[in-house]
């Protein structure tokens, strides 16, 4: 069989078989192509190659990352009053510093939506290096309510 | 053509997950990792070309979408938020004292498989080697576009996201890449022959 028009959509098709990521009767139909056409045929085999060559993470990371996930999660539990004075008054530095700056009442910013823009809508729109600012994202989910009590208990 | 199984939201089990996840389930969070840990470190790492980087940048990706959990609103896939973290924790230059790791591959480290022979082992790095060497040598783009399809099986508008490209483009980046990669291959295959 001769290279076909269909040839392209199932080669684009076949570059998700090594990774498994398709659905079973689009798995079997790009298997039933190959068997008939030997150009998508030797592509799937490089592509196949590719994916065989691909790296792994080093060991130990995957512990390293769950440890870190569990003692995330350890302090998010804790309550607040626990946590010593300590993490109150680096919170109300930060938040010194992001209300100095305008940062949290700025509506127009590019990165006020902050972690909730990542998680819905445009989550892949540039921000400008000027917009990082160290320690923002830990007041994402804090209620205004809640910051400006936390101000007026260090007034 | 509708080419990703989950299609745009994450699946009830990818919500399941994360579901419990943000109850704080320990056993939930080794699920999530086992699950992502991979396509994040091969997307930091062909973006950064540093695997010590691309380990850290990793971590703290994780990091981040815990205490981003809250605000995961599920309507995109899991990966593709978790890209979109990475994305922007490579852009902040996060930076934190590295150790050095070992590094390995996919195919070797799977604990299923049987451990090869040494001369198999030998057969399989030259062929790791060759192969990966060829990537290294493609354009940016088409460099990750074809590690994030054929390591992943990332759909081409995930790539496209993950990438600041359209999805035309991700597609011929793939395609362009894809060719190049046979033509280099199949040169050297030539040339060992003739040795
Ligand atoms: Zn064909």
């Amino acid at each position: 069989m001769n290279r076909t028009e269909a040839c392209g959509d199932m080669l684009a098709l076949a570059s998700l078989h090594p990774s498994g990521a398709l659905r079973p009767e689009d798995a079997r139909r790009v298997e039933g192509h190959v068997e008939v056409c030997p150009e998508c045929r030797d592509a799937l085999a490089l592509m196949e190659r590719v994916h065989q060559a691909r790296p792994a993470p080093p060991m130990g990371l995957r512990d390293e990352i769950v440890a870190a996930l569990v003692a995330e999660s350890e302090v998010r539990r804790t309550p607040l009053a626990r946590r010593g004075w300590s993490a109150l008054l680096a919170a109300a530095a930060v938040l010194a510093l992001a209300l100095s700056t305008g940062l949290l009442f700025q509506a127009a910013d590019p990165f006020t939506g902050g972690w909730d823009d990542l998680a819905s809508g445009d989550p892949f729109h540039e921000p400008a290096d000027d917009w990082y600012v160290a320690g923002v994202p830990l007041l994402d989910g804090v209620s205004e309510e809640t910051l400006l009590a936390l101000m007026t208990d260090f007034e | 053509m509708e080419e990703h199984p989950e299609g745009s939201g994450p699946g009830s089990e990818e919500a399941g997950l994360l579901e419990q996840c943000r109850s704080g389930d320990h056993r939930a969070f080794g699920r999530l990792v086992r699950e992502f840990e991979g396509p994040v470190f091969r997307f930091v790492l062909s973006r950064t070309g540093d695997e010590d980087r691309a380990a850290d940048v990793t971590q703290e990706t994780f990091i981040k979408a815990l205490r981003a959990l809250d605000g995961f609103r599920g309507d995109s896939r899991v990966l593709t938020w978790l890209l979109a973290i990475a994305r922007n924790e490579i852009r902040a230059g996060y930076r934190q004292v590295s150790r050095r790791r070992e590094q390995t591959l996919e195919s070797m480290a799977d604990p299923e498989d049987p451990t090869p022979g040494p001369d198999e082992q030998a057969v399989q790095k030259d062929e790791v080697r060759r192969v990966s060497g060829a990537i290294e040598r493609l354009p940016d783009k088409q460099r990750m576009s074809v590690s994030l399809r054929l390591f992943d099986g990332l759909s081409f508008r995930d790539i496209a996201k993950a990438t600041g490209t359209t999805e035309g483009s991700a597609r011929v980046n793939f395609f362009h890449g894809l060719r190049k990669l046979r033509e280099w291959l199949h040169d050297q295959e030539d040339n060992d022959e003739s040795d």
